[in-house]
């Protein structure tokens, strides 16, 4: 009897911290798509979606977050770095919006936004596909311009891309 | 090891020449690893975007 009710103390344990976990709620699924190539990474921002497009028809779908009025952005780039847990430092035109941050963060920081992997892009908008240490933000019109996944997605992401793979952002 | 790389003798002065191309090798390797993988060694390198 005492170990059934240890059993069920422990269970109700877990369901607690899995539904008080938001990564958990929100998955990546498998989806079909047309009309990309396998390989490619689309962004549709309407959607606040991130596809990494495999074989036969289909794609990983990630939530994301995207650019905040007036500064989204569409085009065709691609990946030219792939960083694990990166110090950061903010570019000019957020420091200018934000001056109490410091010049850099280390990687791994709380403070740090990259959370544990960045995804550099091309186009000299110093743009990235990047972790978060803000995981309520995933999903809205909340960035500068890059696209914020949840750490567990940035993670596995990065393990299916590589320099030089393609990035198409849609509205 | 001291004996081996001593430059008084040939065989020494060849182990020591293994030994600096050992360390050379080594650090060429890391950084064309780095660099192929695309990677920087974790937290170490700044990267400057957005967020």
């Amino acid at each position: 009897m005492r170990a059934v009710r240890s059993f069920l103390a422990v269970a109700i344990a877990l369901a607690v911290v899995a539904l008080a976990t938001p990564q958990a709620a929100v998955a990546r699924e498998t989806v079909t798509i047309s009309g990309y190539s396998p390989g490619t990474v689309v962004v549709k921002t309407s959607e606040r979606r991130l596809y990494y497009v495999t074989m036969d028809g289909k794609a990983v779908r990630y939530p994301v977050g995207v650019g905040k009025s007036g500064k989204a952005w569409t085009g065709r780039v691609y990946i030219t770095g792939k960083y694990r847990s990166p110090a950061w430092s903010p570019p000019a035109d957020v420091k200018r919006d934000n001056p109490r941050l410091p010049n850099v963060i280390p990687g791994g920081s709380p403070r740090n936004p990259m959370g544990v992997a960045a995804l550099t892009l091309s186009g000299g908008g110093e743009y990235a596909i990047h972790g978060t240490n803000a995981p309520n933000s995933v999903g809205g019109f909340v960035s500068y311009g890059c696209f914020r996944m949840h750490n567990n997605d940035v993670a596995d992401l990065f393990n299916r891309v590589s320099v030089g793979t393609p990035v198409v952002v849609e509205r | 090891m001291a004996v081996l790389i001593c430059h008084r003798t040939k065989r020494g002065r060849s182990m020591k020449k293994l030994l600096v191309l050992a360390v050379a090798a080594s650090f060429a390797v890391t950084v064309a690893g780095c660099t192929t993988m695309g990677k920087a060694p974790i937290g170490k390198t700044p990267v400057v975007t957005k967020y």
